[in-house]
């Protein structure tokens, strides 16, 4: 063993930590060594001198008080998170807390109706438009002989697309008076649709059909209003059906109802359809 | 006191007399580590709360392969790491930090921090040896004070600390002749001349 090799080992005979082949070799190399030994007691002395520090000794306030405050701690640790006593903000349903499939659904029906809307009030061009509904306007009322079955339905969504293209010509109209001209016509179509609409409602007598009458009656006071409109009022015309169409939200009840419409005419083909006997093969 | 194992095993259990048996017979090595680590009074008052918490919350994690006492002290060396992150974790990364062997900002400070009781005839004694120890870097005066003042072995502190035994070793090594050095000054006032 080399003097450097006997140093390196100092530490461990110090503290009696040598393995028992080393502690023979050490001890071995200290007896036969001249320098080694000299600088072990050294090595010994300044850790015997260092053994004579006295302990570090706490408060006796902090060795009485070490639980308590330590118990303290750990039970906040352990108290449930506290409760809101009270709770002024006004519960509102989270929206994230939607399935997902709602909001495909949401998204469908959105599409669908921008499609309704856009198919009926934003296609086709100005002139064909007018066309379109100056025909309208003017077409004759189905007679009550025609109306039987499904000719009921169909003589209701030809009214409130009638009246519907009436109202929305009056509303969007970018003069506030009328022509004479024109004043004329919308009186005359108002009265048409009034009479159609006193047929209609003698048709209507099934419960379900609650929900035509009552837009129907709401259409005819508009309608009235229209028909009997004299200039001596001193109010516009478009003024007043604009107010009562806004009101009685005429046009959001008008597009429900031909939603209604279009889905029972469907299902009622479908139905006709899946009823047909199936062709022989 | 009853059989450590049993107390640590009913302490897991939430037996909270059982933890204070724990803590009640441990605490002053955890301050005294605490102090020898801080050298600050307070701080190693707070450390020692801390690390019984700390010990309290990770009971689950303590399997019992090593001693409650140097899971403890594993505790402490780490908590008194964090209370002076900035200046002490750069200085005690034994893995990384074997070239240096100066003493830390904090052990260069003057030695201002309160000393333990002492009686008045080894007033001398105390003085010149505080003064050694604050001259140690924070990694040598660690596991120094884990080795001479605690008694745990080589093997137990590089657990504890979680180094190689070498390492450990080589900064015990590395401490005592820095010791001898600033001892040497004083060796006529410590008596040590005569006995040499």
């Amino acid at each position: 063993m080399t003097c450097e090799q006997c140093k390196n080992l100092f530490v461990e005979a110090y503290y009696k930590e040598l393995v028992e082949r080393d502690k023979k070799e050490f001890e071995q190399h200290l007896a036969g060594c001249r320098t080694c030994p000299a600088a072990f007691k050294e090595f010994e002395q300044t850790l015997a001198l260092m053994a004579r520090r006295a302990p570090a000794t706490p408060d006796e306030k902090f060795s009485a008080n070490l639980w308590n405050s330590l118990k303290s701690k750990i039970a906040n640790d352990q108290a449930p998170a506290p409760r809101r006593i009270l709770n002024l903000t006004p519960r509102v349903p989270k929206i994230t807390s939607m399935p997902a499939w709602a909001y495909g659904i949401a998204a469908m029906l959105f599409v669908a109706l921008g499609i309704y809307l856009g198919k009926h009030y934003f296609t086709g061009t100005p002139g064909l438009n007018k066309e379109r509904t100056e025909e309208s306007l003017t077409s004759a009322p189905p007679t009550v002989d025609s109306l039987s079955g499904d000719a009921v339905q169909k003589e209701v969504d030809a009214y409130l697309d009638r009246s519907r293209t009436l109202l929305l010509g009056l509303i969007h109209s970018p003069d506030t008076h009328l022509s004479a001209e024109n004043f004329a016509t919308q009186q005359q179509v108002s009265r048409e649709l009034i009479q159609q609409a006193s047929l209609i409602e003698s048709k209507l007598k099934e419960p379900d059909r609650e929900r035509f009458k009552q837009l129907i009656g709401d259409l005819t006071v508009i309608l009235r209003e229209l028909a009997n409109y004299s200039n001596e009022s001193g109010v516009p015309l478009i003024e007043i059906v604009r107010q009562g169409v806004d009101t009685k939200s005429i046009m959001l009840k008008i597009n429900l109802e031909q939603i209604r419409s279009f889905g029972a005419r469907l299902r009622a083909e479908q139905a006709k359809k899946s009823s047909e006997p199936k062709s022989k093969i | 006191m009853a059989d450590e194992r049993l107390l640590i095993k009913q302490a897991k259990q939430g037996d909270m007399e059982a933890f204070h048996e724990l803590v009640e017979s441990s605490k002053l090595n955890v301050y005294r580590l605490a102090f020898d680590m801080l050298r600050n009074r307070h701080d190693a008052e707070d450390v020692s709360q801390d690390v019984f918490l700390q010990a309290y919350r990770s009971l689950d994690k303590f399997r019992g392969d090593a001693k409650w006492s140097t899971w403890l002290y594993r505790i402490t060396v780490n908590t008194c790491l964090d209370r002076n992150k900035s200046a002490m974790r750069k200085a005690l990364d034994y893995r990384e930090d074997i070239g240096s062997d100066g003493p830390t900002e904090i052990s260069r400070q003057p030695h201002d921090a309160v000393l333990p009781d002492r009686s008045a005839e080894s007033t001398l004694i105390q003085g010149h040896v505080e003064r050694a120890l604050g001259c140690l870097s924070t990694q040598e005066r660690t596991v120094f004070v884990l080795r001479h003042y605690h008694d745990l072995s080589l093997k137990q502190i590089a657990e504890s600390l979680s180094v190689a035994e070498g390492t450990v070793k080589s900064y015990l090594f590395r401490a005592v002749q820095r010791l001898q050095r600033e001892l040497a000054f004083y060796r006529t006032d410590l008596g040590l001349e005569n006995e040499r």
